[in-house]
C-alpha cells in the first residue's frame, strides 16, 4: 500500500518553503538549552538569548544532507523496514496514550498489563509493521523508571522494528543501550527510531533537543514532528499553520544534521485544528465519523418537549403585524437607515480596532453629521477573541441610488481597513458576500490561493454565487461603485 | 419654456438647541438652509424639466455671496444656471424693495413661469410673490399644492390651491407667478454622487446693482416702505418632564416592567411568572 497525496502545486510548495526560511531566519525559533544554542552559534547562526535565527543556507544544507531513505533493522531481519518516499508506509501504534477503554466501554488509566497486551497485539498484527515502546503510558510512581520498564517489555514481546523513547539524554541513551543489548546490533545500523516533538508556537524544549542530540550522536533515526493546533498554538489560517509547523520541524532537522550530518530523519507532523468550543485538539478518525453518523442516523437524537417550542414561537419579537408595520414605516420614513458590519479579532486587538474605527469615522467620514448612531456590540465570544458588529444608522440625505456609495461603503471601508490593519478578520459568521469581496485577498494573504484552488475545482465556470467572496470587477462596477 | 425659481436661504431653525437654564434658543453654529417652500418650488421646476429637458430652469436669489456654495449645489441638483443678486446697497431692503430688485432682473429674463415658495421660515410675510406679480403685472396663484396639464404646449398650468377647507383647481396662463405651499409634495432632488464634485462655477452669474441700475433711493433702507419695529423669538415652554421616584428596588423593577409592557416593548408572559 503506497499512499501519496499532493494537494499543493510545486509553486505553492516553493512558496511555503520560502516563507518558512524567512520565518526561521527573520523571526527565529526558541531552542532551549545552552549546549543547543552553542551548537547553532558555532555553525554560524545568530543567537539572541534562547532565540536562534537559522540562516536559509543552514536549512538547505540540512535538507540535502539528510538521507532520502534508510533501513530500520529489526531483531528479526526479515521484519526490517525501509523508510522513504515511495516505500511501503511504516505503520506504528500511536504513542503517549495513558487511558484505556475496556470491551464494555469503561475507561481507566493504563497499567503494565494493558501495555503488555498492547505489545502482544502489535506483535501479532498483520498490519502494524513497527512496535512502539510508548504506545501506552502506564501510570507509575517514577515515570523515568516506568519508561525503562516500557522499553524492556517492548523488547521482550516483539522483534519488529522499534520506535523508542527519547525524553532527555539519559532516557535516550538507556533506550539505545537496551535495544543494542537485546538485538546484538551496533550503532552502524539503525535499530530504534526516536519520536520528538516541538513545542508550538515556534519552540523546542531542551529535553527533546537532548533526545535529538543523543540519537543523532549514536546514528539512530529521529522522527522530528510537530503537533501545532490551528487556532490555539498556530495561526487559525491553514497556510499560516503549515508554514509554522514546517519551520518547527525543519529547525529540529537542522539540529540533528548539525550534530551528525547524514543521520536519518523523518519529517513528521500531527498538526491539526482545535475545536473552538472546547479548545481540544481534534483529529478525526473514520471510525469516529461513522459512529457519529450512526448515532444521528434517524435525525433525532432526543425529542425536545413540544411545549418549549410552542413557548419560543409564541414569544417571538416579530409577528406578521410587526413586519408589516416596519415595511410601512420604511415607506413613510425612508430617510433613515441603519447597517451593521461584522468583524472579528482576538482580545488583544478588538478594542484597538473599535477605537480606531470610531476615530477615523469621526474625522474622515464627510457625512458624519448625518449619523444618528455609531457603535459596536459582540454576540459571539471565545477564549481567544470575539466578533463585533459595528452598527451605524444615519439620516439619508441623498438619492436612494447613491446611498450605498455616500454612506454605507465609505464607513464599511474604514471598518475593514482598520480591522485588517490590526490583524482581525473582516467577517465572522456573516461572511464576506459581495460588498467586501474587494478585500478578500488582503484578508487571506498567503492563504488566498487555497480559496482560489477550491473555487476553480468546484466552480470552474464561475457560475455559483457570482461576485461573492471573490471580487469581480464587473460586479463591483455595477453594484458598488455604480459606474455608468 | 423658461422657468425662473426664486429661492432664499434661511436659518435652520431645527438646528437651534434649547438652553433649559436660560430658557432661550441657542442659534450659534446653526447653518443656512434652502427655505423649504422654495425647495418645493425648485423641485417642481426640476420635475417639469425632467419631463421635458428643453425647459430652462434658472434659480435666483438675493443674498450675500456667502451662499455661493449652496447655489452651486442648486446647479448640481439640475438647474441650468443660478443668478445671485448681491450688492451692499441691497442690505436692509424690505419686501417691497426686494420685490423691485428681483422684478428689475426678472424683466430682463422674460420667463414664462416664476415659481417661489409661498412663505419663508424666517419672515413668514408671504409678500414677495404678490409684490413681484404686482410689479411685473402678472397673474399670481399662491398656496399651490399640486399641478397638472401640459404647461409647455398649452401655455398654461392647472393648479390645485387650498382655500379654507376646499381645494380648488385653477388654470393660470403664462407668464405668471406661482407660489408653492409647504404641504406640496414636490421633492427637491439631492445632488447625485457623480455630480458632488462637479465644477459648475461657469453656470453661476453674480449681478450687482451696477447691472440692474436701480437708484439708491429705491433700494436698501431708503427704498423700503416698512421698518422692522422689533423682533423676538417665541417663548419656548420648558418641555414637561415627569419624574417618578421609587425608593424600593423591586417596586422600581416592577414599574419599569409594566411601563415597557404597556408601551408594547415586551410581549408574552408576566414578569412574575419567572
Amino acid at each position: 500500500m503506497n499512499i501519496q497525496i499532493q494537494s499543493l502545486t510545486e509553486s505553492q510548495i516553493q512558496q511555503v518553503h520560502e516563507m518558512t526560511l524567512q520565518l526561521l531566519e527573520g523571526h527565529g525559533i526558541t531552542m532551549n538549552g545552552e549546549t543547543v544554542q552553542e551548537t547553532f552559534k558555532k555553525h554560524g547562526a545568530k543567537v539572541e538569548g534562547n532565540r536562534v535565527h537559522i540562516p536559509s543556507k543552514m536549512v538547505e544544507d540540512a535538507i540535502k544532507s539528510a538521507p532520502s531513505e534508510f533501513l530500520v533493522t529489526a531483531r528479526d531481519p526479515k521484519k526490517s523496514h525501509v523508510i522513504g518516499i515511495g516505500r511501503e508506509p511504516a505503520l506504528v501504534p500511536t504513542g503517549g496514550v495513558p487511558i484505556v477503554l475496556d470491551k464494555n466501554g469503561d475507561q481507566d488509566t493504563a497499567t503494565f498489563d494493558d501495555f503488555r497486551n498492547m505489545l502482544k497485539l502489535t506483535h501479532t498484527s498483520s498490519i502494524l509493521n513497527f512496535a512502539c515502546s510508548g504506545s501506552l503510558y502506564p501510570t507509575v510512581p517514577d515515570q523515568s523508571d516506568g519508561i525503562l520498564m516500557m522499553i524492556y517489555h517492548t523488547l521482550l514481546h516483539t522483534d519488529k522494528p522499534l520506535v523508542g523513547n527519547c525524553e532527555g539524554a539519559a532516557i535516550s541513551n538507556a533506550c539505545i543501550d537496551m535495544v543494542e543489548r537485546a538485538t546484538g546490533l551496533g550503532e552502524d545500523e539503525h535499530m530504534v527510531v526516536a519520536i520528538t516533538n516541538s513545542i508550538s508556537p515556534m519552540g523546542w524544549d531542551g529535553k527533546m533537543l537532548d533526545g535529538i542530540r543523543t540519537f543523532a550522536e549514536r546514528n539512530q533515526p529521529i522522527n522530528i514532528t510537530c503537533c501545532s493546533m490551528a487556532g490555539a498554538t498556530a495561526p487559525i489560517y491553514l497556510m499560516g499553520g503549515i508554514i509554522q509547523s514546517n519551520a518547527e520541524v525543519l529547525a529540529g532537522i537542522v539540529y540533528s544534521q548539525l550534530i551528525r550530518p547524514g543521520v536519518p530523519v523523518i519529517y513528521g507532523t500531527t498538526s491539526s485544528v482545535v475545536d473552538m468550543g472546547s479548545m481540544s485538539l481534534t483529529i478525526g478518525t473514520p471510525e469516529a465519523i461513522e459512529a457519529a453518523v450512526d448515532k444521528f442516523k434517524d435525525g433525532v437524537a432526543e425529542q425536545v418537549d413540544s411545549k418549549l417550542i410552542e413557548d419560543w414561537f409564541s414569544q417571538l419579537n416579530w409577528s406578521q403585524k410587526d413586519i408589516d408595520d416596519e415595511v410601512q414605516g420604511m415607506i413613510e420614513h425612508y430617510r433613515h437607515s441603519g447597517y451593521t458590519t461584522e468583524i472579528s479579532a482576538n482580545w488583544d486587538n478588538i478594542t484597538k480596532i473599535y477605537d480606531s474605527v470610531i476615530e477615523r469615522i469621526k474625522k474622515e467620514f464627510p457625512r458624519k453629521d448625518d449619523l444618528t448612531m455609531l457603535g459596536g456590540h459582540s454576540s459571539h465570544s471565545y477564549i481567544n477573541g470575539t466578533n463585533m458588529y459595528f452598527v451605524y444608522s444615519y439620516d439619508i440625505k441623498c438619492e436612494p441610488e447613491d446611498e450605498l456609495l455616500i454612506y454605507h461603503h465609505p464607513i464599511q471601508q474604514i471598518i475593514v481597513e482598520e480591522t485588517l490593519r490590526y490583524g482581525g478578520s473582516m467577517c465572522h459568521h456573516h461572511g464576506i458576500g459581495k460588498y467586501r469581496s474587494q478585500w478578500t485577498k488582503e484578508e487571506h494573504g498567503s492563504a488566498y490561493y487555497i480559496l482560489e484552488k477550491l473555487k476553480d475545482t468546484f466552480d470552474p465556470n464561475g457560475i455559483m454565487n457570482y461576485g461573492n467572496i471573490f471580487p469581480k470587477e464587473d460586479g463591483i462596477k455595477a453594484y458598488i461603485t455604480k459606474e455608468q | 419654456m423658461k422657468i425662473l425659481c426664486l429661492i432664499k436661504f434661511v436659518p435652520d431653525v431645527d438646528s437651534f438647541s434649547y438652553d433649559k437654564e436660560r430658557n432661550v434658543l441657542v442659534r450659534e453654529n446653526s447653518s443656512l438652509i434652502l427655505n423649504p417652500d422654495d425647495g418645493k418650488a425648485l423641485g417642481l421646476a426640476l420635475q417639469l424639466k425632467k419631463a421635458d429637458p428643453a425647459i430652462q430652469v434658472i434659480a435666483v436669489t438675493m443674498r450675500p455671496l456667502s451662499v455661493r456654495e449652496q447655489m452651486y449645489d442648486v446647479i448640481r441638483r439640475g438647474a441650468d444656471m443660478c443668478v445671485m443678486l448681491s450688492d451692499k446697497a441691497f442690505v436692509g431692503s424690505d419686501t417691497y424693495a426686494t420685490a423691485k430688485i428681483l422684478g428689475t432682473y426678472i424683466k430682463k429674463e422674460c420667463p414664462d413661469l416664476i415659481l417661489a415658495g409661498s412663505e419663508t421660515l424666517d419672515g413668514g410675510t408671504a409678500h414677495i410673490p404678490a409684490q413681484l406679480a404686482e410689479y411685473l403685472d402678472l397673474n399670481l396663484l399662491s398656496n399651490v399644492l399640486s399641478v397638472s396639464g401640459s404647461p409647455v404646449t398649452d401655455g398654461e398650468m392647472l393648479c390645485d390651491v387650498t382655500e379654507g377647507d376646499e381645494i380648488l383647481t385653477y388654470a393660470i396662463k403664462f407668464p405668471a407667478v406661482v407660489g408653492i405651499a409647504r404641504e406640496a409634495a414636490f421633492r427637491l432632488p439631492f445632488v447625485r454622487y457623480f455630480n458632488l464634485d462637479k465644477d459648475v462655477s461657469g453656470q453661476l452669474s453674480i449681478l450687482t446693482n451696477e447691472e440692474l441700475g436701480l437708484p439708491d433711493a429705491e433700494i436698501g433702507l431708503k427704498g423700503s416702505k416698512t421698518r422692522v419695529a422689533s423682533s423676538y423669538v417665541r417663548k419656548i415652554e420648558a418641555p414637561m418632564e415627569e419624574r417618578i421616584v421609587l425608593m424600593d428596588e423591586d417596586e422600581g423593577v416592577d414599574y419599569v416592567f409594566r411601563y415597557l409592557k404597556e408601551k408594547g416593548y415586551l410581549h408574552g408572559t408576566d414578569f412574575h411568572d419567572h
